[in-house]
């Protein structure tokens, strides 16, 4: 049951519509009243699939919002404390919370790789792992795999076979790929492809990619 | 939200007897993507990856115990020769991220017709160990799916382990995607032969509402397969086969592909698995 | 101290950010900081057509966190509407209570953290009026029309030489077939992201954009502000492809946002917002009729186009826009229309108009090749056009007989040797295909200002964007060479409308354009040096003739005896200069004499299995002449990535309505499938261009979309030849080989 929280305390409601641009007269926020006076969370009007569809998701709506615990995570070796909501992924927690943004947020459902980590140094998806599980637990992120000014070989190859265009998937295609020779030290190269695929890249840089990991084999 | 970390089985199923609302969770992999949409909002979240009685795996009598929350990465290193089938599947899975985490329970669990754990579970005669603090009961796999996404399990109930037999015979798993890795299969099979009851067991996936045996390309195979002379395996006892294959599925059209392909390709699969499958017991 | 002098342009140098791209701290929009930024988020709309009866906000506006719910019912009316296409849509979001496609925003939820906001926008109730969705071009074609307004106006709905029915009536040999291709998605690896924060009347954005100075405008237009009070800053960009060459509601949504909040707000897609709306390229239909002499001379060619465009726009994909210039056929008729469907508007992406549209005539030819018992490179050669076949003018440089010849040595073309569906290798069906692609060489107006300072190091500034093009490598290289320095002592701010201004990065206009002001203005700087050398008593160089001089490894010095000179750190001390610097400003000509394009010719072999029919593109060559290339390592990776993502909408990309609500099922990379690793076979990208001034001041011509052209007929043209049987829709899949 949705349980009535209790008014925030926010400015009065404003039915006023104002221009946007060169005003500069208060615009009141916090909602508003005009003329909405549903009665309450069922779907009125309409009829078929689509409208059904909202109905139930405006039914899982009515649970109680998300709340807080502080958690510690070792993200690079280093011990962070924060505050997270109890459903919040590790992605959003490094990123929003700890201000690790190397890791990228892509799809938010495990289809990309573009938030690529290793746990203990096993690849996992940052956005498929609920923050408040991985307490005691090595989180390496791509933010942790130089060694001071000393980039990891992957890294290195990276740059000089061109292993990227845009970049975006680039944090989760080297951490996967550090994992995957973590994993496979002699991986052959007929796999490689195989075994990187879930990281995907829309610029198709995946020539250079698979050449890279193999470069970085070789020094490993 | 409630999150619920259980240190034993017996804690996890009094949780799960207390707050049946609460969300079963071992790799996440399908119930993240369910909180990071706000599909669900579930009032609690019961993590079991803290459990130690269903990591990893047991052998007994010829019967490999697969804890809830052993990964697909951990099922294709440490089971790939004793359930090759289900070892072929789990290296389809996704990609090597969702398999260090997701697992053949949650698989089962999320009861979708196009996981891949299920063709070589159903192939196999896979048996699932489900427990509440009411007490301990067995299902045999095709009685565990009952619709698209319904499973058998109670709402105080959470799958404890999956028992499948060790391989008696060869057994192959084949998989059909619009691209060559990390995908949703369009369909797929698995096929185990048992060389000492000299029966057959099969499995398909993407092909029904819910994953399912072909029961009469099963039965005519262990009836028409020259288990004694190991004859080379003859067309059209092959193609009879991925005939009857076909003809158990019930395919719909949709974005992955038509039923009329799958049904095409289940045969297919159906024969070229078999073919693998037989020239390795001949071998052997 | 003298290292060997490399040109910087065509040295095969690493990307100048790739170090801050492999550690994670390449900042793209959504990592930029923000201090107390609040969190905006949309409501979406779960039905395609129709109205918002009644909105109910007020359970979202109580829940923690919300600072404010705006929706068409309380939301400041905009002050302008920018201009098509650089705001893509004529309808501005929350204009009103209309639904025209799935997953249009209907509100807009703004909370101090993005989770708030997530779960308040869940809190929205809105009550429908279903309209009757028009789910897909099917069944809209009957209705299509001839677009009106701003698109058509920019891209020609009909192109006309001689008498192509007569001359069609008359011709001994005919072809005539109708292609299909599906809606397709650019997919950018990074959703777009905006944050917007306002000091009075002032706008800061930092917003993912391929342009930022028409994105500005846009902003300042809606929002009734002069161009100079908005600043937008573009970071590394996630991937491109059209996906952000248009601005999209949500920019102005997060600017609106931060004034109603007055702080400022980010609004981050999320990858269904990402498919529904930002665009895409739009499903087609396309009729081509061919008519050739028995000896395969072509003598009319036919192009009729009918794309879905939005309800609110009517967006004409320009697939006809090249076909006058393909080849030398004396008579021609291409006409394109649109028809109304419950999407989101369509936009740009690469190639727009030329990747579909040469699809389908790039076919019709290979059918006509075989119709005639010729080698389809063959009849490609027969009409080959030396002068534009429009405009009779020259084309300031074409080598696509060179991209022929050289792709065809390189891939072992050969034709004749198997009829259709014959080749086999163990359970493969084998085939190999060739189509050509051309693209029309764009260009704007562009600036930039090159220094050097008296330590040595140098400067480009340019309001370019970087969106995986190796655009700031290659701005670097070309300021060096114009300079005379290492590329390694020059550096580049970009991505800022408060820095002279670039050309946009999109139709390939960044090496050209904006390479051109930056060659202009670096050539500018050494001019200035040099002469001042040259009447400085003091230097070695006094008196020499300006055109003797010449700079290298930031040492001026006579060519006839390097050993005469000076660097220009020497040079600039003297002086008490601390920084030398001159704007390049490139203006493209109004009236030209040449005709400007860009060439390719591709060769394939797919490999598709016998009885699941999948494809496969085992061996893939492509040629290209886009002029000099500037940088053949990040070129290749340019080029390799355009023929790789051609393939994925060859094979395996679609985006499909629901045939009842018109929503699109799969809005997600779950179901939108783009290549992984595993579908790459062997693909080799070569280059056979020349330095072209005649085309730019640079002598480079664009890359970024002639990739992307004539890969999908090339591989339909293969499976044609591997199993003999003509797939005329794309994506080719399984099932329509059975």
């Amino acid at each position: 049951m949705r349980s009535r929280r209790k008014f925030e305390g926010r400015q009065p409601v404003s039915e006023q519509r104002e221009q946007i641009g060169a005003s500069r007269r208060t615009f009141l926020v916090g909602g508003l009243s005009a003329g909405a006076g549903l009665a309450g969370a069922t779907m009125l009007g309409g009829s078929g699939t689509a409208v059904a569809s909202q109905s139930t998701e405006l039914a899982a709506a009515a649970a109680p919002p998300p709340d807080t615990r502080k958690i510690t995570l070792t993200v690079n070796g280093q011990a962070r404390t924060t505050d997270v909501d109890t459903r919040a992924s590790l992605l959003d927690v490094l990123r929003e919370r700890i201000g690790l943004t190397g890791t990228k947020k892509g799809c938010n459902q495990g289809a990309c790789g573009a938030c690529t980590i290793l746990v203990d140094g096993d690849r996992t998806l940052a956005c498929l792992t609920l923050a408040a599980r991985y307490e005691q637990r090595e989180i390496t992120t791509i933010e942790g795999l130089a060694e001071g000014n000393r980039l990891h070989p992957v890294q290195q190859a990276f740059i000089e076979r061109d292993g990227f265009q845009c970049g975006f998937c680039t944090s989760g295609q080297i951490v996967s790929a550090v994992g995957l020779l973590n994993e496979r030290p002699d991986v052959p190269d007929a796999e490689i492809p195989e075994l990187m695929s879930g990281n995907l890249c829309r610029c198709a840089a995946y020539p250079n990619i698979t050449a890279a990991i193999r470069d970085a084999r070789g020094e490993g | 939200m409630e999150f619920y970390r259980p240190t034993s089985w017996r804690e996890a199923l009094e949780i799960r007897a207390a707050q049946p609302d609460a969300l079963p969770i071992t790799g996440g992999t399908d119930v993240m993507v369910e909180l990071n949409f706000d599909r669900a909002r579930p009032a609690a979240l019961l993590d079991l990856t803290g459990v130690p009685e269903i990591t990893g795996w047991s052998e007994r009598e010829g019967q490999i115990q697969i804890g809830a929350s052993m990964s697909y990465t951990a099922i294709i290193a440490e089971l790939a020769d004793r359930l090759p089938c289900l070892a072929l599947a789990a290296r389809t899975v996704g990609s090597p991220q969702i398999r260090n985490r997701g697992t053949a329970a949650g698989n089962l669990g999320a009861g979708s017709p196009a996981g891949d754990s299920h063709p070589p579970l159903l192939a196999t005669g896979a048996k699932v160990h489900l427990e509440s603090v009411r007490g301990s009961r067995e299902l045999s796999i095709d009685q565990f799916y009952l619709g698209v996404k319904r499973t058998a399990l109670e709402p105080d109930e959470l799958i404890r382990s999956i028992e499948v037999p060790a391989a008696r015979g060869p057994q192959q798993f084949a998989k059909i995607g619009t691209r060559n890795a990390m995908v949703i299969a369009v369909c797929s099979f698995a096929i185990a032969l048992d060389a000492g009851s000299r029966t057959v067991g099969t499995g398909l996936g993407s092909a029904a509402p819910t994953p399912r045996q072909a029961t009469d390309a099963q039965d005519f195979l262990a009836e028409a397969l020259p288990w004694a002379d190991r004859d080379p395996l003859a067309e059209e006892l092959a193609n009879r086969f991925g005939e009857l294959v076909a003809a158990a599925a019930v395919p719909i059209d949709d974005v992955r592909g038509s039923a009329r392909y799958r049904r095409h390709a289940l045969a297919v699969l159906a024969r070229r698995t078999l073919g693998w499958a037989w020239e390795e017991y001949r071998c052997a | 101290m003298t290292r060997s002098w490399v040109e910087p342009i065509g040295a095969n140098i690493n990307r100048v950010e790739a170090l801050a791209k492999v550690t994670g701290r390449a900042v793209y929009t959504a990592d930029v900081p923000a201090q107390g930024a609040a969190h905006a988020v949309q409501v979406p709309s779960q039905i395609s057509a129709g109205r918002v009866r009644r909105i109910d906000t007020r359970e979202a506006e109580r829940a923690t966190g919300v600072l404010a719910v705006l929706t068409h019912q309380n939301v400041p009316r905009w002050r302008g509407q920018p201009a098509i296409p650089y705001y893509a849509e004529s309808r501005l979001p929350l204009s009103d209570d209309r639904i025209h496609f799935g997953n249009q925003c209907l509100a807009l939820v703004i909370a101090d953290t993005l989770h708030q906001a997530e779960y308040a926008a869940s809190l929205v109730l809105v009550d429908y009026q279903l309209g009757q969705p028009v789910p897909n071009l099917d069944a809209a074609r009957a209705d299509a029309y001839p677009p009106t307004g701003p698109y058509p106006d920019r891209f020609p709905t009909e192109h006309r030489r001689g008498d192509a029915v007569a001359a069609l009536r008359s011709a001994p040999v005919r072809v005539d077939r109708e292609y299909r291709t599906a809606t397709i998605s650019h997919a950018p690896m990074e959703p777009s992201s905006t944050l917007a924060s306002w000091d009075g009347d002032q706008l800061t954005l930092h917003d993912s954009s391929q342009g930022v100075f028409a994105h500005r405008e846009a902003v300042a237009t809606a929002f009734g502000l002069p161009v100079e009070s908005v600043r937008l800053i573009s970071s590394l960009i996630g991937g491109g492809f059209g996906n952000k060459s248009y601005t999209w509601g949500h920019t102005l949504l997060a600017a609106l946002a931060a004034r109603v909040v007055r702080r400022p707000v980010r609004l981050t897609l999320n990858r269904k917002e990402v498919f529904t709306g930002t665009g895409h390229m739009p499903a087609m239909i396309q009729r081509v009729r061919l008519g050739a002499r028995r000896d395969g001379t072509l003598t009319a060619i036919t192009h009729d186009t009918v794309n879905a465009t939005s309800p609110t726009d009517d967006r004409n994909e320009p697939a006809i826009q090249s076909t006058p210039a393909l080849y030398a056929v004396p008579n021609l008729a291409a006409r394109a229309q649109v028809a109304k469907v419950n999407i989101g508007t369509s936009g740009a992406m690469r190639t727009p108009g030329d990747t579909p549209g040469q699809f389908a005539v790039e076919c019709a030819m290979d059918e006509l090749a075989y119709e005639l018992g010729m080698d389809p490179l063959e009849l490609r050669r027969k009409n080959y056009a030396e002068r534009h076949p429009q405009s009779g003018k020259p084309f300031s440089g074409k080598r696509l007989l060179r991209c022929y010849e050289v792709g065809a040595a390189e891939f072992g073309w050969s034709w004749g040797e198997a009829e259709p569906g014959t080749l086999r290798d163990g359970n493969d069906l084998v085939g190999y295909g060739m189509a050509s692609g051309i693209r029309a060489e764009h260009s704007a107006p562009a600036a930039a200002r090159v220094e050097i300072s008296s330590d040595g190091t140098a400067e480009v500034r340019t309001g370019t964007q970087e969106i995986g093009g190796g655009t700031l490598t290659t701005m670097v290289q070309v300021a060096a060479s114009g300079l005379g320095v290492s590329p390694d002592r020059v550096s580049i701010k970009a991505g800022d409308t408060d820095l002279p201004q670039g050309a946009p990065t999109f139709g390939s206009m960044t090496s050209g354009s904006t390479g051109s002001a930056v060659h202009l203005g670096a050539r500018r700087v050494r001019v200035a040096a040099i002469r001042l050398a040259i009447r400085d008593t003091q230097s070695p160089l006094h008196g020499a003739e300006e055109d003797a001089v010449d700079v290298r490894d930031g040492r001026l010095l006579l060519r006839a005896d390097p050993s005469r000179g000076e660097t220009y750190v020497d040079l600039l001390d003297r002086h008490g200069i601390g920084a030398l610097r001159r704007v390049g400003e490139y203006q493209p000509e109004e009236e030209s004499a040449v005709e400007r394009a860009t060439f390719g010719a591709h060769f394939v072999e797919v490999r598709i299995d016998r009885q699941l029919s999948r494809v496969r593109v085992a061996r893939h060559v492509g040629v290209f002449d886009c002029g000099r290339v500037l940088n053949e390592k990040t070129a290749t990776n340019q080029a390799r990535g355009g023929m790789i993502f051609a393939m994925g909408g060859a094979l395996m990309e679609q985006l499909v309505p629901d045939p009842v609500s018109g929503r699109l099922i799969t809005p997600a990379l779950t179901d939108y499938h783009v290549p992984v690793h595993a579908d790459i076979g062997d693909v080799r990208a070569l280059f056979v261009g020349e330095h072209e001034p005649e085309a730019h001041p640079v002598g480079a011509k664009g890359l970024g979309e002639i990739c992307s052209i004539g890969i999908a007929p090339a591989i339909a043209n293969a499976v044609f030849h591997a199993t003999g049987k003509r797939v005329r829709e794309l994506p080719i899949t399984p099932e329509k080989l059975l």
